[in-house]
């Protein structure tokens, strides 16, 4: 009798424990990501202005309006720019990770240099660049003329100024992939690279058949968290360009979503755009993951 | 870090290593060079860098007026101070909660464990910018728009890197220890605090140091949930004052340099604990 009740208040402490140490956790995970990403979706049915109590549903209005929206398209675009840098930054990483992995003299420097900028302040880095994105005063530029060309005109109205933008993305995390990459090399045995040796493989098999195999995990996930920050890219565009850019040229997913909720208040409109994005996201997601599956088949 | 196996993959080749290692001295001067310029054009004056190019090195280069300047008017002192509580407070209960729910989750068996972890997963797949709409009212609706509670508190929620990190060292603390103080009639309250967290010091300074860092350079919360001046961090001191004084370049300059330097310092110092942390937190989750 006495050791049963004995297991009985110790079952009793160990559910205390547990609830107690998850209670505040958890309440903070449901109210700050699970009930923002339900209100999300139901804000984008109706039509809301923000400070209104009562929500007029509107079905797929909102949905309607944005996937019929002209400048949309425009945006779409746009985001094509980062994520063509984004594969750039992942391709440079993994060969920076490569050449860095090896007995390179002073790679310690180098590695440390390269992933350097991804600590500093996001701030910041925008406006050196902005400082190199300067018409007149621009370092490029003087560059540039000094080997006679003419200057470039960074923030203009075309396409190209999305490139821009999103180099300072690149500019900023290709360290980060770097790590990653390195990271995955070093859990390669060295043995299958001495048995390619004996078979004569060259540089080029070695790196196809053993080492990209190898690390194709985290190549996924550094694509998955590639196309998930340059779809939502936004500083930059934001503080370069706080209009939206001549012509909303520089306008990004998220910048258009914030122009939507803030400044014409529809608040619905922009909740359609959120979802659509996050299903967007998670599309591309799964629709990587099931390739990369089926390559290994 | 010893050399490891893909070491000898680019050196066999002579000329290939020729090529790849003034590709990364171009990398290299990529990255330092930007940074470099704008440190020389913090250290001119206004008329020296109309007139003078900008490779050039500055007259003085112990000129720190514009640093002077832009520390008197800009208010970094207010945004320093607003990042300092944002981080204490944040940091410290976002480790403390981690940390908790990794010891709930390494050390008991019980019903709902596969369901609690997958709860915390989750939401690392919900891209969080694109919610903002929604964190928002939530935000509003708990009386925290514009307060410095709205960043503390959508910054101290428990992420899932930090309680991998934090289950990985939980499972190589032999649960001798727990047993041993279980049968001195220790409360599992008491072997979280004096057994399990004592033992967790380095991943602890590793999450807190990547979550300080996290902090302070974000920009997106403060922007959007504390937009009273009076609530500045140093990211939203630097892009008010640039909407103020952009295009005096010799001042925004030593505001960038002023910005960016507690990071680098940190990270010069604690580079080790930085990169391990990013490369666990990411690979492993």
């Amino acid at each position: 009798m006495r050791s049963m009740s004995a297991g009985k208040r110790m079952d009793l402490e160990k559910n205390i424990t547990i609830v107690s140490f998850l209670l505040v956790p958890f309440l903070l995970l449901l109210l700050f990501s699970y009930y923002p990403a339900v209100k999300l979706f139901q804000f984008s049915f109706a039509e809301w202005n923000g400070i209104d109590p009562q929500l007029k549903y509107v079905g797929f209005d909102n949905y309607a309006e944005v996937l019929s929206d002209p400048s949309m398209r425009q945006v779409a675009i746009h985001m094509i720019a980062y994520i063509l840098m984004m594969l750039v930054q992942v391709a440079l990483g993994l060969y920076l990770a490569i050449v860095l992995d090896g007995a390179i003299k002073g790679r310690k420097l180098f590695r440390a240099a390269i992933f350097m900028p991804y600590i500093l302040n996001t701030v910041a880095v925008v406006y050196i660049f902005n400082y190199l994105y300067s018409y007149e005063h621009s370092p490029i530029n003087a560059l540039l003329n000094v080997i006679g060309l003419d200057s470039i005109r960074f923030i203009n109205e075309g396409f190209s100024v999305n490139l821009y933008m999103a180099l300072i993305g690149m500019w900023q995390y290709v360290g980060f992939n770097m790590v990653i990459f390195l990271a995955g090399l070093q859990s390669i045995p060295q043995e299958q690279y001495e048995a390619a040796k004996i078979d004569g493989a060259n540089l080029y098999h070695k790196i196809r058949f053993i080492t990209l195999p190898s690390i194709k995990r985290t190549i996924s996930i550094s694509l998955m968290l590639g196309i998930n920050g340059a779809l939502q890219a936004y500083v930059q565009a934001l503080l370069i360009t706080p209009g939206g850019g001549p012509n909303f040229a520089t306008e990004t997913f998220i910048t258009k979503t914030l122009r939507v909720a803030q400044f014409y208040q529809k608040f619905g409109k922009a909740s359609a755009m959120g979802v659509l994005m996050f299903l967007f996201i998670i599309l591309i997601i799964v629709l990587q993951n099931r390739l990369l599956k089926e390559r290994t088949d | 870090m010893s050399r490891s196996p893909a070491s000898n993959l680019t050196i066999e080749n002579r000329s290939f290593a020729v090529v790849n290692y003034l590709f990364l001295l171009a990398v290299l001067v990529a990255i330092i060079f930007p940074i470099l310029l704008v440190v020389i054009v913090s250290l001119k004056t206004m008329e020296e860098y109309q007139s003078t190019s900008v490779f050039q090195l500055p007259q003085d280069i112990l000129n720190f007026d514009n640093y002077r300047f832009v520390l008197e008017k800009a208010n970094f002192i207010l945004g320093a101070r607003n990042t300092l509580q944002l981080i204490v407070a944040s940091v410290s209960c976002s480790v403390l909660m981690g940390t908790m729910v990794a010891y709930i989750l390494g050390r008991f068996e019980f019903r709902m464990k596969k369901f609690v972890l997958l709860a915390f997963l989750v939401p690392t797949f919900i891209p969080y910018m694109t919610t903002a709409i929604a964190t928002f009212t939530v935000i509003k609706n708990l009386h925290l728009y514009n307060t410095i509670y709205a960043g503390i508190i959508l910054y101290m929620g428990a992420n899932i890197v930090g309680i991998y990190i934090f289950l990985q060292y939980i499972d190589n603390i032999p649960d001798a220890l727990d047993e041993s103080a279980r049968i001195d009639g220790a409360s599992y309250f008491r072997i979280y605090w004096s057994i399990i967290l004592p033992q967790m010091k380095s991943a602890i300074t590793t999450i807190a140091i990547i979550q300080t860092i996290g902090v302070y350079n974000d920009f997106f919360t403060p922007y959007l949930y504390m937009p009273k001046s009076s609530l500045r961090t140093i990211s939203t001191s630097l892009s008010g004052f640039a909407s103020d004084r952009g295009a005096d370049w010799p001042l925004m300059s030593a505001g960038i340099v002023l910005v960016a330097l507690p990071t680098l310092v940190v990270f010069l110092f604690l580079q080790r604990y930085i990169i391990s942390g990013i490369t666990e937190g990411s690979v492993k989750s």
